[in-house]
């Protein structure tokens, strides 16, 4: 892995380096995708809306709705009031729309940027596009993870070592019906993204304060 | 920011109904989990 994925420049105008390899760039850039295409309002997901439906008569019962139903979508979307169902409600219907479009606007020209021709350095508004959209990732990725508290944090990472603990054991008895399968494995691969993911975020931020 | 870290929540704003709906609006585009509530 690459040890500082960002590195700001600062002549003339603030940019930023992206340092990851070609590899692990396709990769966010693919989660970025991703993470846009969990914000198109699907005709399936919205009650009362047939796929059938023009794309106002969606919208319109999308933004009638209650929360998404995929928690993950309802963490990046979320209600405006815990206490009053019909604020929130009223909330959504005036600001859920405009909260999706600028999500997978933002998402969308992150990633784009990030499929530069290397070496890909981003300008500061796209630095602060992925910065913004590395925390909508990490949302979605915490929620698949069930990660609420900060024990549940800790959890994962006990569990994460147990595990590729177990991998590298498996690695050095070269036991093959026995070798775990990191693809086989989502839990491990989603954990390892999400630590991966909080690293690099890390360095964005210092790289831009 | 502790009280956010320890309790899970914390008061940041206060005003009128519209600015509030407009501050909350603004945190989720951050990813932060706003809410606004009338106060007791």
């Amino acid at each position: 892995m690459t040890a500082s994925p960002f590195r700001a420049v600062r002549s003339p105008a603030l940019t930023v380096r992206v340092e990851l390899s070609d590899q692990e760039r396709d990769a966010l850039a693919h989660l970025l995708d991703e993470v846009t295409a969990m914000l198109v309002v699907d005709p399936e997901q919205v009650p009362g809306a047939g796929a059938q439906d023009t794309q106002w008569q969606v919208l319109e019962a999308a933004l009638a709705a209650p929360a998404p139903r995929d928690p993950a979508v309802a963490r990046l979307l979320p209600d405006g009031s815990r206490d009053d169902p019909e604020a929130a409600q009223g909330f959504r219907r005036l600001t859920e729309h405009g909260l999706r479009e600028a999500k997978q606007q933002r998402l969308s020209a992150a990633a784009q940027a990030l499929r530069g021709e290397p070496p890909v350095e981003l300008a500061e508004t796209e630095a602060v596009q992925l910065l913004k959209g590395l925390t909508d990732v990490r949302l979605v990725l915490a929620e698949r993870l069930g990660l609420r508290t900060d024990a549940d944090a800790e959890h994962m990472h006990e569990e994460t070592l147990r595990r590729l603990g177990a991998l590298a054991e498996a690695e050095t008895t070269g036991d093959e019906a026995v070798r775990p399968d990191l693809k086989a494995d989502p839990y491990l691969h989603l954990a390892l993204m999400y630590d991966v993911l909080t690293g690099w975020q890390e360095c964005l931020v210092h790289e831009l304060s | 920011m502790m009280d956010v870290h320890a309790k899970g929540k914390a008061v940041v704003s206060h005003g009128s109904r519209d600015d509030m709906e407009r501050d909350t609006a603004a945190l989720h585009e951050y990813g932060l989990w706003a809410t606004f509530q009338k106060d007791e």
